[in-house]
Order: structure tokens, then sequence, then C-alpha cells
């Protein structure tokens, strides 16, 4: 996997053939890219029925909403059909509890009935990324526990290019090692962190951190739209 | 795959959303601030003071920046 943004050119010719509705490009898809998301689908929990299902949302997002046009090339295809079709996902997890949550509130003394209450939560102001929206309370959330001298000397050395000998030099003169442990430790924490508060709050949801990483890099256009 | 390429694509992500995360802000800190900064750059912290201003820059990550930038004129 590569954070790099290079223009992935063969990638773009490709999804701008499937937008032109090219034959040979969608036997192309149907072989190698269909599979992958419902194997991405699965990973992330989805039974059988319920892949299938999603998937023919990913796809009627993808062409009938024109989302594969939003796709500028910035990384690769198919971290971004990758990304859309864990978006989708969690959309339908979601869709699926608030369908449940509401058909429980019916046997209930309410007044109005389940449907309503189903259209009434679609009247909501749409959230177009939930994926994006649940990343990013899960990295601020795991940033926000980290520990700051670790987190800091992670921005300087990363984010900063301030070399780690000159590191060693403000923090009392420690071992390189020492800084590379506490580099190594707080990432292990922002990843525990952020993983276990995406559980918590979307248990079905079985993100790994190589996919977290996919949603959060490659596929991130997906789910943000491309990069200002 | 290494924690340096997995910190660098989730800071990028989250810059989407608030472009102070890389401590990219363009406003200095205030003056006592930048005056513990420097000490800090200069390698006069000790450790209290090194988790202090950890800690503050945990929440100003706007000010990372600056810290680097001193750390740079006395490298």
């Amino acid at each position: 996997m590569s954070s790099d943004t290079t223009f992935h050119a063969a990638d773009f010719e490709f999804a701008q053939d499937l937008l032109a509705g090219d034959e040979p490009a969608w036997r192309r898809f149907d072989a190698d890219y269909v599979p992958a998301i419902a194997q991405r689908l699965r990973c992330m929990g989805a039974s059988e029925a319920d892949a299938d299902e999603v998937q023919g949302l990913v796809i009627e997002r993808l062409w009938t909403r024109q989302k594969l046009a939003s796709y500028s090339g910035n990384g690769p295809l198919m971290g971004f059909v990758r990304t859309t079709a864990s978006n989708a996902w969690l959309e339908y997890l979601r869709k699926h509890r608030r369908e449940v949550h509401a058909s429980t509130l019916a046997g209930e003394d309410e007044e109005g009935d389940a449907m309503d209450r189903i259209a009434g939560d679609k009247n909501d102001a749409p959230q177009e990324s939930p994926l994006a929206e649940l990343l990013r309370e899960a990295l601020k959330f795991a940033l926000e526990r980290a520990d700051a001298e670790a987190l800091l000397i992670m921005r300087l050395s990363l984010l900063q290019d301030i070399k780690q000998r000159d590191l060693c030099g403000l923090w009392g003169g420690v071992h390189e090692g020492t800084i590379s442990a506490k580099k190594k430790q707080v990432m292990t924490q922002i990843r525990d962190d952020t993983l276990g508060y995406i559980e918590e709050r979307e248990p079905n949801l079985q993100i790994n951190w190589q996919e977290l990483l996919v949603a959060c890099g490659e596929g991130a256009e997906a789910i943000l739209g491309p990069a200002g | 795959m290494n924690d340096d390429q997995d910190l660098l694509i989730l800071t990028r992500f989250l810059n989407r959303f608030d472009p102070d995360v890389e401590g990219r802000a363009a406003e200095p800190p205030p003056a006592d601030v930048a005056a513990r900064l420097d000490r800090f750059a200069a390698g006069e912290a000790d450790a209290e003071e090194r988790g202090s201003v950890a800690g503050l820059l945990k929440e100003h990550p706007e000010w990372v920046r600056y810290l680097a930038g001193a750390i740079r004129k006395r490298a």
C-alpha cells in the first residue's frame, strides 16, 4: 500500500472507459473489481445475502449516481472502489439498525408508525460519508488519548522532518532507540484506540487497521471527494 | 508499511477536515508560549517542562511548526 499522491493514469483512463460504457472495460470490472467488492464486504462481516444486496448498492452508486466520476486518479481505483464498498456497508448497517429500532418502537404506544419514523430519518440532513465521519471521530479520540510527548516526537519527526538525533538532544540526550520506541508505542496506542472506538460504535463493521489505512489513504477520495 | 507511513496517511486524512492538525497555521504562538518553545528547542527543558510543552502542543498542534522552525535554526 502506498500513501503517495502520484497520479494513477492507467486507473483513471480505465474509470473513464467505464463511465463511457466501454464493454471490455466493463468485463474487466466484472472480473476484477466486483469480486473485490464482495470480498471486502464479507471481510467486514456481511453475510452472503447482505453482501449481494450491498454489492448492488455499491455498483448502483458508482454508475447510476456517478460516484465513479469523482475519481480523480489520486490513488489506485481499487482503493476507491473498496472504500466505497466499506462506506456503503456502514450505511447499510445503520439503516438496518434504524429499521429495527423503528419496528421495535412500533409495538409501543408511540404516535405514528414505524414507516413514519423511517421516513423521518430520511428527511434528516443526509450524511453522505458516514465512514469518513466515523474514522475522523475515531482518530480524534485516539489522538486525544495518545501520550503527549510521544505524539510530539512523531509530529516533529515525520511531519516536520526533524532529525532523530536532534530529538535525542531535546529529550535529555536519550538514545535513538528510545525515540524509536516512543514512536512505535504511540502508533500502537493510536491503532488500538482507533479500532477500539470503531468496534464500540459499530460492532458489526469489522474493519481492520490495513483497511482503515486504505480508507484514509488511497480510498479517501471515495468518502471525502477529491482533495482540494 | 511502517509507523511513519501510517501516521502520514492518518494526518493527511484528518487534515482534510482540520488544516491545523499538521501544525500549518500561519499565526505564531503568543510571546510567552514562543519563549517556552524556544527554550525547548535549545534543549533547555527538563523532563517536567518537556511534558508540559508536549501537553500544550497536543492542545495546540498549530504551534508545532513554530517549534520545528526553532529547532532547525539551532541544528
